[in-house]
């Protein structure tokens, strides 16, 4: 995965000028920033959901995504949502089993055959990102998996996700100081458009964070 | 202020007031032959029913409209997802979707009974009458699809006959099924208007046209109540549908 010399604006604001990122192979890259900096944006560019107005994105495989909302089938069951991504030619036993303990890890097994309209916000959250980690894929982007989940909780999940994440290229969006230290190999900042890049050591992460809160509050 | 209760005293207050009207207007005319009373067409509604011919015709009349209904509904699920997804087919499909729409159904039925023998000329014209209706909400239905799903499954690569069993078809029930309790009122019209002119052997609209050329207003009546009481069982038995697709989370 390798993005160059990506250039793209939103009407009269240029967010990329001529922005290169490539996140580190078979390791997790956490990109911090403040709201409104094209976080989002460079995920669904990676995702190939958007198109740059010039520049080039290199995929590389399937992609999966833990999407800035649920996206989950109204229609459907916190298991079947969670199953939906799957390889297909892993047999129907094997999926719910392996979906079964995924749901057990992020603790919403209980919740299995309930709709998405029937459970909490953080619940939804770790549907969705038990889809994403469900489905095949090279490259994972996650846009704030942990959020509207309580702190104790938060770190449970964190942690019962990192193995899963090991030997593969993952980006992190996240504002979450916890998630950013325990899950990344690299860490960069996004300034306010048009972004810059800025690798940020992993023991300045905490006082970093703090500074990126007081430029939010500001 | 919105009970059930109160919505169905009002509903059935106000067909009271319409039997009452017209009660006692056919006592003002008093002439049966021109507006036959309330009680006279109703005795001769359970008069009809003692018929074998009444219940072949209803048979009949119903299976017409259920055919159209098949034949429309594979048809316009067809072309309105293609519509939906592709711009080039939606622009090829509508000066197509503005004849039927514009032109006079009288114009169609005399035409499809020059074309075709009877029975398909009834159906004929109900599906020129109901695929502009059932075409519209498909399309309405892709038009306004999420497009935070859509997303989602371009990513995920989902096989396309799995997001249309998944997402689009569950997407666009609602919509449909508005769209079928539309098409239905005006597919039984149009039916027995095309069967009256028609003349297939046996249905509504033939049995209409009997009675007409006996004079027997009161049959016409008595027909025509038959076929309101024929919607509304439709009618109910869609919003019952309609309901149960909402209630589903």
């Amino acid at each position: 995965m390798r993005l160059q010399g990506i250039h793209k604006r939103f009407g009269e604001m240029v967010l990329y000028d001529g922005l290169d990122f490539s996140p580190v192979e078979n390791g997790v890259t956490c990109l911090l920033g403040p709201s409104g900096c094209g976080k989002t944006t460079l995920l669904n560019l990676a995702a190939g959901l958007i198109l740059p107005d010039s520049g080039s994105v290199e995929e590389s495989g399937r992609v999966s995504y833990v999407f800035q909302e649920e996206r989950l089938l109204p229609w459907e069951t916190v298991e079947f949502n969670a199953m939906y991504a799957m390889d297909h030619a892993l047999s129907a036993a094997e999926r719910r089993e392996t979906i079964g303990e995924l749901l057990e890890a992020l603790e919403i097994a209980d919740a299995s055959d309930k709709y998405p309209a029937q459970i909490s916000g953080g619940m939804a959250r770790r549907t969705a990102l038990a889809r994403a980690l469900a489905a095949p894929f090279d490259t994972l982007l996650l846009d704030e998996p942990f959020s509207s989940l309580d702190p104790d909780l938060r770190v449970r999940i964190v942690e019962r996700v990192r193995p899963r994440l090991s030997g593969k290229t993952v980006i992190l969006v996240t504002h979450d100081y916890t998630a950013a230290e325990a899950l990344s190999d690299a860490i960069y900042r996004l300034s306010m458009p048009p972004v810059r890049l800025t690798s940020v050591d992993k023991a300045d992460v905490k006082s970093e964070l703090d500074r990126i809160k007081r430029m939010d509050s500001d | 202020m919105n009970s059930p209760v109160r919505k169905r005293t009002w509903i059935v207050s106000s067909a009271a007031a319409a039997v009452l009207i017209w009660s006692l207007a056919s006592r003002i005319v008093g002439r049966e032959i021109l507006l036959p009373s309330p009680e006279l067409t109703v005795m001769y509604l359970f008069h009809m029913f003692l018929s074998g011919e009444t219940w072949m015709a209803v048979g009949l009349t119903l299976i017409r409209v259920i055919l159209a209904f098949a034949m429309n509904i594979v048809v316009s699920l067809a072309l309105g997802i293609a519509a939906g997804f592709f711009e080039r087919a939606e622009y090829a499909l509508t000066p197509v979707l503005t004849v039927m729409k514009s032109v006079p159904t009288m114009g169609i039925i005399l035409l499809s009974l020059i074309w075709f023998k009877s029975g398909a000329a009834v159906l004929f014209v109900c599906s020129l009458i109901i695929f502009p209706v059932l075409y519209s909400s498909v399309l309405t239905g892709i038009k306004n699809l999420d497009v935070g799903l859509l997303e989602m499954h371009r990513v995920f690569r989902i096989r396309r006959t799995r997001m249309l069993r998944h997402f689009i078809v569950p997407s666009l029930r609602p919509h449909f099924i508005a769209g079928m309790m539309s098409g239905l009122g005006l597919a039984m019209k149009v039916v027995i208007a095309a069967e009256v002119l028609a003349q297939p052997k046996i249905g509504i609209g033939t049995m209409f046209q009997i009675e007409r050329a006996r004079l027997n207003t009161t049959g016409v009546f008595a027909w025509s109540l038959l076929v309101i009481i024929l919607t509304a069982f439709t009618d109910l038995l869609f919003s019952t549908l309609k309901k149960r697709c909402e209630v589903r989370p």
